[in-house]
């Protein structure tokens, strides 16, 4: 199957027939996204790395080529490397709409995982100038051709975008990967702590669920409820773990569990608004005014008893006419040199 | 008297703690001279050595004290408010807020009280900034104290007590005091305190030498502390140096190079990326990449420097008035340990009660809740207050300088930047280590910030780059400038924290503004601190409308003058009841034939002479004169001096004694003169300056003016036109006259000086 579908892809694309491009990898890799299951915990066993570092699909690919084009050599070895970029460009484009489709509410980490992992992967094989070709009787690798051929360099500039986007949301610190030698990632799962969190959090939300009725359409409270005090437990609790994680992972959690946590919260005490009231502001404030009192009193009371030391002014010796003339009002002490 | 034996032990000690002039001029006498014969080239190239040497040391233990302030401000702080934070976040489901209230303000006491504790009691001249008793210092007056490593501890730990102590004040400050220290330590290559004598850098040991490295250790400083190599050597020269010139600079380039890099090499290492240098300085306002600014921005930049202007005179204005309640009323030192501490409580009230009573909740837009909390805000948001609060004070600054637009609600910046004033304002000037660059840029940051909010609100469409990071830059910048009145090295400092060029000319204006505005009201901080403190500097230019002053209105006029040859009983009886204004003395020879001058000394004082002025001898060069014994038998006979003197005396006294004996005061060994040594003589003419300065009674008050200003003078003799010493100039006698600007009117003005 793999090497019928390849050998479709390169002849489509010999042919320049580029609505199938697209058709034609994603034939050849449907495989993979399928493995990948639909949301949940994806299991991810077959890398698309297995796959192209198969020697039997390097060796196909060759083999078609030259058996369909020996004639212009130079078409066919641009095409192959195009085989790699066309396939990356549809994972570029997953993972943008995945991300745009996954912004509000936050589920970006969770759901575009798979794509990431994928394009990643994917690029790493096209980076790595594993992927020769021959172009002009020379050996070329992809990664020279994408890399030297213009300044705007679009295939760095994407995996960029897609990497900076990753590492913005923290989505890392959700996943545990494992890796093979080479650095490209086998597998992956949600890590124990994000599974804990998500679970809170749907206990809470379910416990909130229940309450959802007191509320009019626009949120505010209509009935006398106990929602505060029913969820509190389940509340709290997430509450807490969530603070826990945060100093566990320096503030570095992902931001798939970060939005969950602020929609909880937002929910908790905006929508509910179970906000506990200070009661001992009076405490505070009368604390306050007694320490402001302090500085007063401390002034007046040096005013009053502090011991006014005044030095005595020392006269010049001058000559003698001259100084009954010259005499000039003792200022301030701030104008007063002390010695 | 019956004892036969007197002993001298405190008369060459200062009497009281006053400030002493120092120097500047060289003594040309005999000692000198054979010196100079000796070794010449070798002295010159060793020296020469010696000096790049002395600022490449200063650069690097200048950086060296930063780094140590900087870390440990760093690390206590953070440890600090996570504890407050905490307990704040603990406490805020419960009715227990007065906990966190009270813990955090027994943490500033504590913290204040220790770092109080250290500048009052082990030296009280570590107080404050240091600036203006560096800029006393350089400016050729000598403070007791300041420049001792006990100082350099005081200081560096004491900012590190108050900055973590939640006061508001900064450590950039007491960074140029402590880099002026250093310099000072290392060219002695000795300290007194440890007891210890490197016997490196003995050449280098006079008055003249150590300013240089002085004004080298405070560029040093600045630079380590704001990372502004640049901006450091403009400020030595700018606010510090009263001598310059063209060599020094490029030493005092190298030592603050020498600084900056060193503090970025460290503090690299110590985050972990020793090979990167980019951690510019204790403090870098963080990097401004894309300022832009246009034509119609400049009169609101123009209108926030009239403001800066008028707060900074303000502040200025309740400083003073605080100070001078301070000097008055405040003089136990347990007093002002306890001022300290009551300011400390003061500010942990304040912040708490400002994050506890205003309400003003902004979303969590990191979700990270990395240094504030949501004290009666609704989950998911946090307190703006405690944003800014939860902080040291230079935290907060770049975060007000590079905070989104939507972080800052204009409530809470209205508050807090009006507290922060005058908290600040209360702060400065208490017994503790303490600066005021970062209070002051901050509180100009929080309202530059404020008016930018306003401008927005008022012309929404004729802004074009809405960022309000640069009003808060521009605000920072016209607040401080207002208030220190500094221009070029503000701006290149500013230029340096924020590394963009482009924003140079709003800068430079606002700052000029700024200090004319203020300029009217009052003078700046640290010139008003130098004047309260009563240190006779003396400013750039004599002042005005004052030729009609002469020097024989200004002169000391019975002078106590020292014949050639004097008898050892004077000597001592002239060291012990001399009263302390005079530290040297004219050396002269009576006039035999002149008969009616002597009698007429105390009846007609207007023409009264002491005879001819042969030179000037020092206080200090009689003690050591005395200490070593140089005395000779005279029998009295003071007519005896050719022959009586053996060559004994340059044998026991050289010039290394006199130079060992600098900056130090003698050792008090018990000195005993006995009976017969009193009758003994010391002949003073190998020892004196032969060739002092003089000028004659009609001399104007600008001319001795330029004269104590250009070359540095201690002493000023005045002669009349026979060459006889009719009395003596000292800086206190020209520091007297003041131009008084009052609005509208300058006068000189004299003022009195007080014993206290």
């Amino acid at each position: 199957m793999r090497l019928e579908s390849s050998l479709l892809c390169f002849l489509l694309i010999f042919f320049k027939i580029r609505e199938f491009n697209c058709t034609a990898s994603e034939l050849l890799f449907s495989s993979n996204l399928l493995d990948s299951g639909e949301g949940g915990v994806p299991q991810f066993s077959q890398s698309s790395e297995d796959l192209l570092n198969d020697h039997g699909f390097a060796k196909h690919l060759e083999e078609s080529l030259s058996f369909v084009t020996e004639s212009t050599p130079s078409e066919i070895i641009v095409s192959s490397c195009t085989a790699f970029t066309n396939y990356y460009g549809d994972l570029a484009a997953n993972f943008t709409q995945c991300a745009i489709r996954n912004a509000r509410p936050l589920k970006f980490c969770e759901h575009c995982v798979d794509v990431y992992v994928n394009s990643l992967n994917v690029y790493r094989l096209i980076m790595e100038g594993s992927i020769m070709t021959t172009s002009n009787d020379r050996n070329v690798t992809c990664k020279k051709i994408l890399l030297e051929s213009d300044r705007v360099q679009i295939v760095v500039k994407t995996a960029h975008f897609i990497q900076g986007l990753w590492d913005e949301c923290d989505c890392t610190n959700c996943f545990e990967y494992t890796q093979s030698g080479n650095g490209t990632i086998t597998s992956y799962y949600p890590n124990n702590d994000t599974l804990v969190f998500l679970d809170m959090n749907e206990q809470a939300k379910n416990c909130f669920k229940n309450f959802s009725g007191d509320f009019d359409i626009y949120g505010q409270r209509s009935g006398n409820n106990t929602v505060c005090h029913d969820c509190e437990v389940e509340y709290h609790a997430l509450s807490l773990f969530y603070d826990k994680l945060e100093e566990k992972e320096h503030r570095e959690v992902c931001m798939d569990v970060v939005d969950a946590m602020n929609i909880t919260r937002m929910i908790w005490s905006q929508q509910f608004q179970c906000r506990e009231s200070y009661d001992d502001q009076v405490l505070v404030l009368t604390l306050a005014g007694v320490f402001c009192l302090l500085p007063i009193i401390f002034y007046i009371a040096n005013m009053a008893y502090g011991a006014r030391v005044n030095g005595q002014l020392i006269r010049q010796k001058r000559l003698r006419d001259i100084q009954s003339s010259e005499t000039s009002s003792p200022d301030e002490s701030l104008n007063v040199i002390n010695t | 008297m019956r004892f036969t034996k007197h002993v001298i032990t405190s008369i060459c000690f200062n009497p009281s703690n006053l400030a002493q002039s120092q120097d500047y001029d060289q003594i040309e006498n005999a000692l000198f001279l054979k010196e100079q014969e000796k070794g010449r080239t070798l002295l010159v190239r060793k020296r020469w050595v010696a000096r790049w040497l002395v600022c490449l040391f200063t650069g690097v233990g200048t950086a060296l004290v930063a780094t140590v302030i900087e870390v440990s401000i760093e690390h206590a702080t953070e440890f600090k408010f996570n504890v407050l934070r905490k307990l704040i976040n603990w406490c805020d489901s419960g009715t227990c807020m007065a906990l966190p209230m009270l813990a955090w303000i027994a943490v500033n006491a504590v913290l204040v009280f220790l770092g109080s504790l250290l500048v009052t009691y082990m030296e009280p001249q570590a107080a404050g900034s240091g600036i203006p008793q560096i800029k006393c210092y350089l400016n050729g007056v000598k403070i007791p104290g300041l420049l001792t490593v006990r100082a350099l501890l005081a200081k560096a730990v004491g900012v590190i007590l108050s900055v973590v102590g939640g006061l508001a004040c900064g450590k950039e400050g007491p960074m140029i005091h402590s880099g002026a220290i250093v310099a000072a330590g290392i060219s002695q290559g000795r300290s007194r305190l440890f007891k210890k004598d490197f016997k490196i850098f003995e050449y280098l040991r006079s008055d003249t030498e150590r300013r240089d490295f002085v004004s080298g250790g405070a560029a040093a400083g600045v630079s380590a502390a704001f990372g502004a190599p640049v901006g450091g050597v403009l400020f030595s020269l700018e606010e510090g140096a009263s001598f310059w010139n063209q060599s020094l600079t490029w030493r005092i380039v190298f030592a603050s190079m020498v600084a900056t890099f060193t503090v970025n090499i460290i503090l690299s290492a110590i985050h972990g990326h020793a090979s990167d240098l980019s951690n510019p300085g204790l403090i870098s306002f963080g990097r401004f990449s894309h300022i832009t600014y246009e034509a119609i921005e400049i009169p609101l930049f123009l209108v926030m420097a009239v403001i800066g202007g008028l707060l900074g005179a303000t502040f200025n204005g309740i400083n003073g008035k605080l100070t001078v309640f301070r000097k008055k009323f405040i003089k136990r030192k347990w007093l002002k340990v306890l001022e300290a501490v009551l300011v400390a409580c003061l500010s942990a009230v304040m912040a708490f009660v400002l994050i506890f009573t205003v309400d003003d909740c902004v979303e969590n837009s990191e979700g990270h809740e990395t240094d504030h909390s949501h004290m009666n805000c609704p989950d998911g948001q946090h307190n703006i207050m405690s944003s800014i609060f939860l902080k040291t004070p230079e935290a907060s600054l770049i975060s007000i300088l590079h905070g989104k637009n939507e972080d800052y609600n204009m409530l809470t910046l209205g508050i807090f930047s009006v507290m922060y004033f005058m908290l600040a304002c209360w702060t400065y000037g208490l017994s503790v280590s303490s600066g005021i660059f970062i209070p002051s840029l901050l509180t100009g940051a929080v309202w530059g910030r404020l008016f930018g909010m306003a401008v927005i609100q008022l012309f929404p469409e004729s802004i074009g780059d809405k960022d309000l990071g640069k009003y808060a830059l521009i605000g920072a910048a016209c607040h401080l400038g207002g208030t220190v009145r500094m221009t070029i090295s503000l701006t290149v400092i500013l230029l340096e924290c924020t590394g963009d060029i482009t924003f140079g000319l709003p800068i430079v204006m606002v700052l000029i503004i700024a200090k004319w505005v203020g300029d009217l009201f009052n003078t700046g901080l640290y010139d008003m601190h130098i004047q309260m403190m009563g240190i006779p500097l003396l400013p750039w230019e004599p002042p005005e409308m004052s030729y009609d002053i002469t020097a024989k209105q200004v002169m000391n006029s019975p002078v106590l003058t020292l014949n050639t040859t004097e008898k050892v009983s004077r000597i001592v009886d002239v060291l012990e009841n001399m009263p302390h204004l005079h530290s040297g003395f004219p050396v002269v020879e009576k006039a035999p034939t002149d008969g009616e001058a002597s009698p007429s000394s105390s009846e007609t004082p207007s023409l009264e002479s002491f005879g001819r002025c042969k030179g000037l001898i020092l206080r200090s060069q009689l003690c050591l004169l005395i200490k070593h014994k140089v005395f000779s038998a005279a029998n009295g006979d003071l007519v005896r001096v050719s022959a009586s003197l053996p060559a004994s005396a340059d044998k026991e006294v050289r010039l290394e004694h006199f130079r060992d004996a600098y900056s130090q005061d003698i050792p008090s060994v018990n000195l005993e003169i006995s009976e017969a040594e009193k009758d003994c003589c010391i002949d003073l003419q190998p020892y004196m300056n032969p060739s002092p300065f003089t000028v004659t009674m009609t001399a104007s008050l600008p001319r001795m003016f330029r004269l104590f200003r250009g070359l540095g003078l201690r002493h000023l003799i005045v002669n009349n036109d026979k060459n006889e010493v009719v009395g003596m100039v000292t800086r206190k006698d020209i520091a007297k006259f003041r131009q008084n600007a009052k609005v509208g009117k300058i006068q000189v003005q004299e003022l009195q000086i007080r014993q206290e």
